[in-house]
């Protein structure tokens, strides 16, 4: 594989974080415009604990997701009495709180003779544990999805549990589910959390796959894509997001008859989408059928042995 | 069983509730009538924490549950439905009624991660007996959106039985369903209260109120106008002015 290829499927893997972050608030009902700052919290934390501290960088990627899923906890439980436009708007105006808190902050430490560490507009560079190490690219890009795998197999037994059901009630009716005695406050605080450390582990890897990383890049737009990703592939599955990831990065931004026309191609996608499959490729209502058909398929299987 | 003390509820200046006294005896079956924003659905909503009273005292089974949160009252045991129904509308009539018994699975979070209920298991039993009791066990696997209005309103009061409520507040149980469904859904309360259940219904149909129902209470403009068993409440005065008009006989 040549590196294009490589940095194609890593970014893929990477963004896919923040989409199955945007997608699990989806699933609760909740459209939140700032999963960025989680992603952002999270590459500066792991970054600082590997490039600043000297720890290795799954104790960086353990410090990167447990920043992030606390931030959103408490922004979470700060936010829940707002409903509907309210909450999206409450979201992005903490991202943006976050980008400019991180655009100011210059807290650097001196190591092996060099000052490391946030430099306000200037980013974060010098997240140099791969290259110290001399992982390459391909290695790494193996550490990324096992990750995201991970992440996966976590959030389709989560769809599978009590628990997954609980967030589907909360998305579909949170009177309801409070009428049937279940602690609303709880379960969304609960919801955000993984949420935020999901878009965590997406962050602390980008911070050490491009070894920079600037308040710029987790702008809103960011924070749009991880929502519409989630809209395009569907909302009935996990898979769902990565389908809108691998639509977006995979084939609008790296196919280069499409370069240059890759907003406006993938603005037209997300309208097309939103008309005539309003919860995605893979709705709520297609994973039903899906699982219908494999269990009936399953079920002649057993009975032809 | 569930006793209100001079309840309140206001909304800004519109006081939706006022000074409601209300004994609700366990066993029976108390009907609420009243005109159209006389403050039924608000007393539904105070009794089960959609809100809390402004004023006034709440007490079920002798506990104070006034200021509640929702979730925690129905815990005690008080299911209920909705004058405009509501269900998770992409969940099977089978889910529906199984997630409404979610909080009663002990364990904490390791519970909320076992997987979902397979066949033969407690509480698929519980959900299939409730489903037949209500006579929805052949659509289970329909989709909820997809069920006839008379079935959507069986399917909430599945969910009240599934968790063995103790009380059931039903709103509307026969709004929007001819005379026959409306006669079927009388049988169906005084069913579900045979077992020594306790019931408040909300109601306009006079059939389903002389069906089902041993006292009845009267609201108006947010107060209670009268209170006592359908017979008397019916020939009152005052209740036939308000509710079925002057001269009109309680053949509505």
């Amino acid at each position: 594989m040549d590196g294009y290829v490589i940095t194609v499927l890593s970014n893929i893997g990477m963004i896919s974080f923040i989409a199955l972050s945007a997608y699990l608030l989806l699933v609760t009902g909740e459209i939140s415009f700032g999963q960025q700052a989680y992603f952002g919290l999270g590459a500066y934390a792991a970054g600082a604990a590997t490039a600043m501290f000297g720890l290795p960088i799954w104790a960086g990627i353990l410090i990167g997701v447990g920043a992030a899923a606390l931030v959103a906890m408490v922004v979470g439980a700060l936010t829940l009495r707002l409903g509907g436009l309210y909450f999206s708007i409450s979201t992005l105006a903490f991202a943006e709180m976050v980008r400019l808190i991180l655009l100011t902050a210059e807290v650097q430490v001196e190591v092996d003779g060099e000052m490391v560490g946030p430099d306000g507009a200037n980013g974060f560079h010098d997240i140099r544990w791969m290259f110290e190490r001399d992982i390459s690219l391909a290695e790494f890009m193996l550490i990324i999805y096992c990750l995201l795998a991970l992440v996966l197999i976590v959030l389709a037994l989560v769809e599978r549990s009590r628990l997954g059901s609980v967030f589907r009630m909360l998305g579909s009716d949170d009177l309801l589910a409070e009428m049937q005695g279940i602690n609303t406050v709880r379960y969304r605080i609960l919801a955000a959390g993984m949420a935020g450390g999901i878009a965590g582990i997406g962050g602390s890897l980008y911070a050490h796959f491009t070894t920079y990383v600037e308040p710029q890049f987790f702008n809103v737009m960011l924070g749009v894509h991880a929502l519409a990703y989630g809209l395009i592939g569907g909302l009935g599955t996990a898979f769902g997001p990565l389908i809108g990831v691998a639509i977006d990065i995979g084939f609008l931004e790296a196919v280069r008859f499409i370069q240059g026309y890759r907003m406006i191609v993938f603005g037209g996608l997300v309208a097309v989408l939103l008309i005539f499959m309003p919860r995605g490729i893979l709705d709520e209502d297609r994973v039903h059928r899906l699982k219908g058909w494999f269990s009936r398929r399953r079920h002649a299987g057993t009975r032809g042995n | 069983m569930l006793a209100l003390e001079g309840i309140e509820k206001r909304f800004g200046a519109l006081a939706a509730l006022t000074g409601i006294d209300l004994e609700v005896a366990a066993g029976e079956v108390l009907g609420i009538v009243g005109p159209n924003g006389s403050g039924k659905t608000t007393l539904l909503n105070t009794v089960t924490g959609v809100y809390a009273p402004s004023s006034g005292r709440i007490l079920f089974q002798g506990t104070d549950i006034t200021g509640w949160k929702g979730h925690r009252i129905a815990r005690l045991g008080i299911a209920r439905t909705f004058q405009n129904i509501r269900l998770f509308p992409s969940m099977t009539v089978f889910h529906n009624v199984w997630s409404a018994q979610h909080h009663l699975v002990a364990g904490g979070l390791l519970g909320l991660l076992r997987s979902l209920p397979t066949a033969g298991s407690t509480d698929t039993k519980k959900v299939e007996a409730a489903l037949n009791q209500v006579g929805l066990l052949q659509d289970r696997e329909v989709l909820a959106r997809h069920l006839p209005l008379p079935a959507r309103r069986r399917l909430e009061i599945a969910r009240a039985l599934v968790v063995d409520a103790k009380l059931v507040l039903l709103d509307e149980p026969s709004g929007g369903m001819t005379p026959a469904e409306t006669a079927d859904m009388a049988e169906l309360i005084r069913e579900i209260v045979a077992p020594g259940r306790t019931c408040v219904v909300i109601e306009h149909k006079m059939a389903l109120i002389a069906d089902a129902c041993t006292r009845l209470c009267v609201l108006d403009f947010g107060r209670k106008i009268a209170e006592g068993s359908p017979g008397d409440v019916l020939a009152d005065a005052a209740v036939r002015e308000v509710y079925l008009g002057a001269d009109d006989g309680p053949d509505a």
